[in-house]
């Protein structure tokens, strides 16, 4: 399902590329690169580092911003109903992504871009905004529950970066690490770069880098998903050997 | 949660319950509580499904997997009484229509409460009432137990009662119970258990074999195995639909508590010969009402955070 959304996204990302080269007269005014393209899921995947490298051919700061891949999302609020925590009231957003990741080689992303800008582009924790599903109507404390995706995906190290993090080896080289904590979500991750000067985004550039499972476990979800009841039927099957055997071992002692 | 620290090549990832685990962890709770069953001679789902809650394994997948286990476990044990002819497949049949009725429902049940944002909860609720009216029964019943014999005296009580039930319709007669009763009766008990088999991730031997003994009024001897028959077609059923409904049946976890459980079923039922059965009962009534206590207070205790998230819709 997600394998072929990445590959058309990919294309067109070197479609765009391609075009830019092939334009003698506004040559690129950054260039980027991942230490790996493609991020391996496995069994004892413990989260990763990913070193981001880049060039830029004019002056400005950077901002890297990396988005995972976004999903509808239920947040939900506890009250307490007779003495128990019960998950009572509900609001549903359309896109949240599942990780986001902000890095500059600034501190301070408001002295860099104007709050309306950081908006527009969704650069920065604070900036980030989900819509509601239309189907959902907007409770007057919504912003408690926007809060609240962000607030547990920092806790999850989901949402997170560091202003600051970002480091320029020369006048033009820079690079910063991206943290992807094992609870990562598999698909296409957008990596944007943004070449800022004087208030304003001056040029820009996109990748993306995959997450994929890898290994028995991805097999077992895969098959658990796209096959379940082949899948329930064989769980049940194991548990029937299992069982039988297990009074075969032990019956003769 | 439980903190165990334990070198990464201890850990493995479990496919459905998407968290990773420590292999000996997973494998000394099976073995622990399969030492209980085979002590007690009971099933262990309910003390299992809580357990696996308790490390982080989410409700909705302890719940799936340990049937999947039950499953294993019973048709271990139903052999034994099936080789001594301790099954009514009659009567093992009536419930067993029952309980695939109830366990359709139940799922479908839990399926719809899972959308709600309300299966924990529902799943948590319903272990602390069942843990707690059972635990209190046991820990009476063997307090009095203890009592009695103290006391010396001795003759049980008439349990084969006749009253209102025995005017129901549709009666069947079943030989090896030695019954001629309406097949409503285990009907419904039959459905009853299969619910509750879904939702909690049971095979219902706590509720199923009183309510055969004092309900039904079976004989204690074909009880267990009959109990047993049934079980394995239940939790069969709920564990395909609930890998076709939900996805939460974690083979992996499931194996790991099967290996657990098999060894220690058997070093169970090796000490139980040697122990008191009065003073055994009273120490698996602590410890369920120490579970039921547990997961109580973890209800009614102030979250840290009082958001959750959650996927929404279709997969």
């Amino acid at each position: 399902m997600w394998s072929a959304r990445p590959r058309s996204a990919a294309l067109v990302a070197f479609l765009l590329a391609s075009l830019v080269v092939a334009t003698p007269a506004t040559a690129r005014e950054i260039v980027i690169d991942l230490s790996s393209p493609v991020v391996k899921v496995t069994a004892g995947f413990a989260g990763t580092d990913i070193l981001l490298y880049g060039a830029k051919q004019a002056a400005g700061d950077i901002i890297v911003v990396i988005r995972g891949p976004a999903k509808k999302q239920v947040v939900r609020r506890k009250e307490q109903v007779g003495g128990v925590w019960v998950n009572r009231a509900s609001q549903t957003f359309k896109a949240v992504p599942s990780y986001y990741w902000v890095a500059s080689n600034r501190q301070d992303l408001g002295s860099m871009l104007s709050t309306e800008l950081r908006q527009i582009h969704q650069i920065g924790i604070d900036e980030l905004d989900f819509a509601l599903t239309e189907d959902d109507a907007v409770d007057s404390d919504i912003w408690e529950y926007r809060d609240a995706i962000k607030r547990i995906h920092v806790r999850d190290g989901l949402y997170g970066g560091a202003t600051q993090d970002l480091i320029f080896l020369s006048d033009t080289l820079f690079k910063t690490n991206v943290r992807l904590p094992a609870n990562v979500s598999v698909g296409p991750y957008g990596v944007d770069v943004y070449l800022v000067r004087d208030g304003d985004i001056v040029a820009s550039e996109t990748k993306i880098l995959n997450v994929r499972k890898f290994g028995l476990e991805a097999a077992v979800y895969d098959f658990a998903h796209r096959f379940s009841f082949a899948y329930g039927i064989i769980a049940v099957i194991i548990a029937l050997v299992a069982g039988w055997s297990a009074n075969a071992v032990f019956r003769k002692r | 949660m439980v903190a165990v620290k334990a070198p990464a090549e201890m850990q493995i990832y479990l496919p459905i319950a998407e968290i990773s685990v420590n292999v000996f962890l997973i494998l000394g709770m099976g073995g622990g509580v399969g030492i209980l069953s085979g002590l007690f001679g009971v099933g262990g789902g309910f003390l299992m499904t809580p357990l696996l809650i308790f490390i982080g394994i989410p409700p909705a997948v302890a719940v799936a997997t340990e049937a999947n286990q039950i499953v294993a476990s019973s048709v271990s044990g139903v052999l034994a009484h099936w080789r001594r002819g301790n099954v009514d497949l009659k009567m093992g049949t009536v419930l067993l229509i029952g309980g695939i009725i109830g366990s359709t429902f139940g799922v479908w049940l839990f399926t719809w409460l899972k959308g709600l944002g309300q299966v924990d909860l529902v799943i948590k609720l319903s272990y602390v009432v069942f843990l707690g009216i059972i635990g209190s029964l046991m820990l009476v019943e063997s307090g009095r137990a203890i009592m009695k014999k103290r006391a010396g005296a001795g003759a049980m009580g008439k349990i084969h009662h006749h009253n209102w039930m025995h005017g129901l319709p549709l009666k069947m007669r079943f030989r090896r119970s030695k019954l001629y009763i309406s097949a409503l009766l285990p009907l419904a008990v039959g459905i009853f258990v299969g619910i509750l088999s879904a939702i909690m991730g049971v095979g219902g031997g706590f509720v199923m074999v009183p309510a055969m003994i004092y309900l039904l009024g079976m004989p204690t001897v074909v009880v267990v195995g009959t109990s047993l028959f049934q079980i394995i077609f239940v939790t069969a059923n709920v564990t395909v639909l609930q890998a076709v409904s939900n996805q939460t049946v974690d083979v992996v976890l499931a194996i790991l508590l099967l290996i657990g459980g098999v060894i220690g079923a058997q070093i169970g039922a090796r000490f139980g010969g040697k122990l008191q059965g009065e003073q055994l009962r009273g120490l698996l009534a602590l410890i369920v009402l120490a579970v039921c206590i547990k997961l109580g207070f973890d209800l009614i205790v102030t979250p840290s955070e009082f958001f959750s998230l959650g996927a929404a819709g279709g997969h």
